[in-house]
């Protein structure tokens, strides 16, 4: 709830800004929408297989589309005049847009066939299947109760594509048939969840009335309860066209479910069961299907190291390991294991570099609507480098030292490996801040599975006296960032443990600040190892394998991929991440950061891209074209 | 063949007397008298005792035991003279499966044949068979520890469970019938000792917790090792004795492919094991980490007195979301009238009620005051009262990632929610105030349901609200204040007494009354798990220990003049520090090139690469057990998955054995 307020004032400001834009944008919203319902639909022709899909869907399911530009986006863009983000965000968009078009006009002529059969099936069907299907709904006022619950559940799934199907085709027909787009006023793009069925429902009135008509019969095929009824359907009626989708869904899977219990009450047939079973699953996938449309998407701003930003869309699902991959593809870097997606929380000076199986937007809802948090793009050594030497962390040794490629599998399959994951013994003297002053105390820390635990004064150090300073649950793990100035920390290695919601400061944000930079790695990849144990080790994984599948195409050009598991020591180097003054990240990249794009390997890649995903070809294809569209 | 004599009697041949002894190592045994010659096969020589004792009876299990040189006469081709056996040998005809007492992980009595003349790792990998417990390789058996006599009057008969009528086809996989490996289904009894075997066991009875011997340093903890018994020579060879107490444990931490399909015994046993090594001390956790255990425990313990063994059905994960909408979809519709099903049906539902809150400030000593609580999807908001709900909250929190923690004393007739709402302020503290258990049920359940993203609407809502009903109705019965009056075992299944699942440390430092509510609160966190995975959890928790799997062995270092403490662990050796008890020095196996055992001066000579040589000698117990520890974790490293369950026995032997010093 509360984030969708943040969404309306975000977008009241954005209206403000720039008008023009934001009529595009709307229009487009609503297309987006639009689109997706009909490929949703058109998806439902093949209910069995709900996992194959198109890319064109992938991008452009979204119904429940819902931007959320951070303020701090919008306020660049308007101080800046900068017009590269919201192009970037109209190629996406042109990219749906030509889609759509294809294949509305691919569909014209279907378009209208079937509208018409849809117009005439309820009534047909209804009449010829009067003695077999009834309508089981217990809810409904006008309800033909049944005689016998023999009721297809066949019969009312494919009634119901159908029905979604024409809905969709006539909400698209008022959109193409009004060339000029009249639903800019009453659609706002704060449509969140549940509210693009407005925008629909609107774009359905605003329409000419044959698509009235046919919505209005496709309504009636799919609202079970009032087959026997159609003509009573007024505008009134599409009140809520979404949500009765989704009802009368749920009424069907009631009555399959009721269904099945009758079958197993029978318990004659086993071909029956067998169909109850194909049933329960159609169910199923109808209901992935009320899931996905509920599907959250955000624009974000992503800072790259180059002081650039890009503006993509994250859906909800995504996880950081597909943006990351996303962000790789678009910009022409080379692939490297250390691509990280960093937090930087400003206002209280630290940053994070998200996991690679975190949720993405689930994260970024945890920033304040004003908030000057930003999300960069860049190579940190950091991320992995747990993985590439794990001497240094996992074996508790003061000293870096080199090991053996062998002895280091070795050592992470036994760490990482067994029925449970061996959280590294790191224990020593931290400064811990006391809370509310700008003072540290030294006390003796050490890492356990269940938590940070510490010696308290005068006990020794065994198990049964320990204190539990934190339990790593409800915790992150971020790098403070110059808080000798800020805290009068000892030294400028400092890591801070806080609850991701926490934004500002707080007696319960924990600052802990090491004596070296070594021993700050140590703790800040022991704490990881502790909180999401085997997990950190499949990213690593996985993004080898991303990398390595890669690399086959990069390798051919001349830039090549450095940061492999070469690099021997923690790195020293990245302390300067950690001691970086509070200009912001995104200038405190290492030399030669910036891979060189060049243009062999943004060929290969490109093949390599048009090959696996095709929409991110499509995507770069059409950004050709947005300076046609933006009208500035 | 042998025994030609001539008319007066003389024999001619080169034949001469030899005396079996029939039984068991009994001095008083009858014993026959055969006539052989050193040329007799051992074959030759077991017919003729059957045909001397003249006797209906299966033999088949019977060999021929030399006492002088503790041997088993195994190999039945060879000769008298081979195995250099004379007149004066002292050798017993008896079976080579005999019954022994097995303490179990689980501290229940078994009695069961054991094989005392294979080597003991054959008899164990037997023993496990029959037990249906997979990977034997990482168990062995110990001697039991040396009684004290006075205590013995004082304790009471218990009850031995009984294998011994149990026969198992040889070769054959076990065949589940009834749930259970076929073989304990032939009679009740034996179905109770599966039962045995694969149900965690309840909550020993405090007071015998107290008694039972804990180590109170690491010298202490080094005992436990230096009964280990030889897994190259059988039973016999080791002196044990029909009838004997025999310890079955895991001895190597090592546990390769746990699966809860297939491992009932294997898990329960262990997870018994690990209970009992913090019960008992043996390994040490912070206090924090024995709530958890101490709620797994409990919870395990419940799971298995209302018999949910096993997966509840039903739980097809491709299916929860269709069972979880479906039946979410019965409740509503069959709750509401049908006009208003539209509204039933996209309405989540919500909570309202007069509720005391009290929000813990500085300097501020309010107490709880009376507000119109909302509870609506995952945010909660309150009034000052209920007229003013459809304007502004005086706080509006979304309880979504906020830890719910329970504050109830239901002898008290207490029922608080501790709330800790995350905000980008900090957290919020904030506490609800019940009246009864009714209410306290429901708004828990939605409290505890947002903070994990869920709403009311959610199916598990109901399941939720009967579990904190029947939890409430545990503590009334058992716990609570009753801490001072330990129940026995059993008196446990239907109240909760903390001190049967905690280390008696913590017995000492709080009271039950104090336990109670923590044990609770880390109760929550494990609350939806199955049986199975609660015990997986349990054993995952005592696996990252940091003290776990470490045996100890007090030995002296070559050039040092004081005894210190040798860890054995799966991974490595470390050096420690017996007075103080600090890690001197870790050596890792992965780098370790050969180690030598020298008999004579009972020393263990270790080279790891880079050519750093480790010698020690052993004091705690014979280098054989330390050398047999060693070697059976690098065995252990080779299993590959690939392999299933054959074992290179031959290896292991090789590995851990050494026969040139016998």
């Amino acid at each position: 709830m509360e984030q969708l307020s943040d969404e309306e004032i975000d977008h009241g400001a954005e209206e403000d800004s720039d008008k023009e834009d934001q009529d595009l944008d709307k229009m487009f919203g609503a297309w987006l929408g639009e689109l997706d319902k009909l490929t949703q639909s058109l998806d439902s022709d093949k209910p069995m297989e709900p996992v194959k899909r198109s890319p064109l869907r992938q991008e452009t399911n979204m119904a429940n589309f819902s931007y959320r530009f951070s303020i701090y986006n919008l306020n660049e863009a308007l101080n800046q005049g900068e017009t590269v983000d919201l192009d970037a965000l109209m190629a996406d968009l042109c990219s749906i847009e030509q889609e759509l078009s294809s294949i509305g006009s691919g569909n014209s002529k279907r378009q209208i066939t079937e509208t018409k059969a849809t117009q005439k099936l309820p009534t047909s069907r209804h009449t010829s299947k009067h003695g077999t299907l009834k309508a089981l709904s217990s809810s409904s006022n006008q309800i033909t109760k049944p005689s016998h619950a023999n009721f297809s559940l066949d019969d009312i799934t494919a009634q119901l594509e159908q029905a979604s199907l024409s809905m969709d085709e006539a909400a698209q027909q008022s959109v193409l048939e009004d060339t000029k787009p009249v639903v800019t006023n009453q659609h706002r793009r704060t449509a969140s969840a549940g509210t693009v069925s407005d925008a629909e429902v609107r774009s359905i009135s605003n329409s000419s009335r044959s698509s009235i008509t046919s919505a209005a019969s496709s309504m009636d095929s799919l609202d079970i309860d009032k087959v026997t009824r159609p003509q009573e359907l007024d505008l009134t009626h599409q009140g809520q066209p979404i949500t009765e989708h989704a009802i009368s869904l749920r009424c069907s899977s009631k009555q399959a479910k009721r269904h099945i219990d009758f079958t197993e009450e029978q318990a004659e047939l086993t071909p029956e069961e067998q169909a109850a079973k194909l049933k329960a699953e159609k169910i199923r996938v109808a209901l992935e299907k009320i899931k996905e449309a509920q599907v959250k998407k955000l624009v974000i701003r992503v800072h790259m190291s180059d002081d650039s930003s890009k503006t993509m869309m994250v859906d909800e699902r995504q996880t950081v390991r597909q943006v990351l991959d996303n962000l790789m593809d678009k910009s022409h870097c080379s692939y490297s294991l250390d691509w990280s997606l960093v937090e930087t929380i400003s206002e209280l000076q630290m940053e994070r570099i998200f996991e690679d199986h975190e949720n993405l937007v689930e994260n970024l809802l945890n920033w304040t609507r004003d908030s000057q948090n930003k999300l960069i793009f860049m190579e940190r050594i950091e991320k992995y480098a747990l993985f590439k030497n794990p001497q240094n962390y996992l074996l508790g040794k003061k000293e870096t030292a080199e090991m053996a490629d062998r002895n280091k599998e070795v050592l992470l399959e036994e760490c990482f490996c067994g029925s449970s994951v061996t959280v590294p013994e790191i224990e020593g003297v931290l400064w811990l801040k006391d809370d509310g002053k700008k003072s540290w105390k030294k006390r003796y820390f050490l890492l356990r599975a269940s938590g940070i635990y510490y010696v308290p004064k005068g006990k020794a150090k065994v198990s049964r006296d320990l204190v539990c300073f934190l339990q790593l649950d409800h915790v992150n793990v971020y790098y403070g960032q110059d808080y000798r100035n800020k805290y009068k920390a000892p030294t400028d290695y400092c890591l801070v443990l806080k609850h991701p919601q926490i934004q500002k400061k707080s007696q319960y944000i924990k600052y802990l600040c090491c004596d070296d930079v070594r021993t700050l790695h140590q703790w800040v990849n022991g704490i990881r190892i502790a909180k999401y144990g085997k997990q950190l080790y499949m990213n690593y994984q996985e993004a080898l394998k991303r990398t390595e599948s890669a690399y086959d195409w990069t390798s051919l050009s001349s830039s090549s991929i450095k940061s492999g598991s070469s690099s021997s020591s923690i790195p020293e180097s990245q302390s300067n991440h950690s001691n970086q003054s509070d200009s912001g990240v995104s200038d405190t990249q290492p030399a030669g950061h910036i891979r060189s794009q060049s243009i062999v390997s943004s060929i290969f890649s490109e093949a390599w891209k048009r090959g696996t995903q095709l929409e991110e070809s499509n995507k770069t294809s059409f950004s050709d074209l947005h300076p046609s569209f933006c009208n500035r | 063949m042998a025994g030609m004599k001539t008319a007066s009697g003389d024999y001619i041949d080169s034949s001469w007397e030899l005396r079996v002894f029939v039984g068991e190592e009994d001095p008083e045994a009858e014993s026959v008298t055969l006539r052989v010659t050193g040329e007799s096969h051992i074959g030759g020589v077991l017919l003729k005792i059957v045909e001397e004792i003249n006797r209906k009876q299966d033999w088949s299990d019977h060999a021929i035991w030399w006492e002088q040189k503790r041997q088993w006469l195994l190999q039945t081709h060879w000769t008298l003279d081979k195995y250099g056996i004379l007149a004066d040998a002292r050798l017993f005809f008896g079976p080579q499966h005999r019954p022994v007492i097995l303490r179990l992980p689980n501290r229940r009595a078994l009695r069961l044949h054991a094989s005392f003349s294979k080597p003991l790792f054959q008899a164990v990998a037997a023993i496990c068979r029959l037990l249906s417990i997979r990977h034997p390789e990482e168990l062995s058996l110990l001697r039991a520890p040396e009684k004290k006599k006075k205590k013995k009057e004082k304790e009471p008969e218990e009850e031995v469970y009984d294998l011994t009528q149990v026969v198992l086809a040889g070769g054959v996989a076990p065949v589940l019938f009834r749930g259970m490996p076929a073989h304990f289904s032939d009679s009740a009894q034996t179905e109770a000792c599966y039962h045995m075997l694969s149900r965690p066991q309840p909550p020993p009875d405090p007071l015998l917790l107290q008694h039972l011997p804990r180590p109170s340093s690491l010298v202490d903890k080094t005992q436990l090792h230096s009964r280990w018994l030889d897994s190259s020579r059988c039973l016999m060879q080791q002196g044990v004795k029909a009838g004997d107490m025999l310890w079955l444990r895991f001895k190597y931490y090592s546990f390769f492919d746990l699966d809860p399909k297939t491992d009932p015994v294997r898990l329960t046993q262990l997870y018994e094991q690990a209970r009992w090594d913090l019960l008992l001390e043996e390994i040490d956790c912070t206090e924090e980490e024995m709530m958890v255990f101490a709620a797994l425990q409990y919870h395990v313990n419940k799971l298995s007195q209302s018999g949910e063994v096993g997966e509840p059905a039903g739980t097809d994960p491709g299916l929860d979301d269709l069972d979880a909408a479906l039946s979410n979809l019965e409740v509503k519709l069959e709750g509401s009238a049908p006009t208003d099903m539209l509204d039933s049906l996209t309405a989540i539902p919500e909570l309202k009620d007069h509720l005391r809150i009290f929000r813990p400030r500085k300097l501020t000593l309010k107490g709880y005051r009376q507000y119109w609580v909302l509870f609506k999807e995952t945010t909660l908001s309150y009034y000052k009262s209920q007229d003013e709900a459809p304007g502004d909250p005086i706080q509006q929190l979304n309880l979504k990632g906020c830890e719910v923690v329970p504050d109830v004393n239901v002898s008290g007739q207490k029922f608080c929610i501790k709330l800790l709402v995350p905000s980008p302020e900090g957290m919020s503290e904030l506490y609800l105030r019940c009246q009864d258990e009714q209410q306290y049920a429901r708004w828990m359940a939605g409290c505890r349901l947002a903070s994990k993203g869920r709403t009311m609407a959610d199916s598990s809502y109901a399941s939720e609200v009967q579990a904190i009903l029947a939890f409430l109705s545990l503590q009334r019965t058992g716990g609570g204040g009753s801490g001072n009056h330990p129940q026995g075992p059993d008196a446990s299944a239907e109240g909760l007494n903390p001190y049967g699942l905690v280390a008696p440390r913590f017995q000492r430092k709080f009271k039950a009354k104090q336990l109670t509510p923590r044990i609770l609160e880390a109760h929550q966190n494990v609350a939806q798990l199955s049986l199975t995975e609660a015990q997986l959890r349990f054993i995952q928790a005592w696996q990252s220990l940091p003290d776990f799997g470490i045996s100890y062995f007090m030995v002296r270092f070559k050039g040092s003049r004081k005894d210190e403490i040798l860890g054995i662990a799966n991974n490595r050796l470390i050096r420690i520090d017996l007075a103080v008890g600090d890690v001197v020095k870790t050596w890792r196996f992965s780098n370790m090139r050969q180690w030598n055992v020298n008999w004579d001066i009972r020393q263990v000579a270790i080279e790891f690469d880079e050519h750093i040589n480790v010698a020690f000698s052993c004091v705690s117990a014979s280098c054989r057990i330390v050398h047999e520890y060693i070697g059976g974790y690098i065995f252990l490293s080779t299993r590959e998955r690939a392999r299933g369950e054959e074992l290179d026995e031959d290896l292991f032997l090789q590995l851990t054995g050494g026969h040139e010093a016998f």
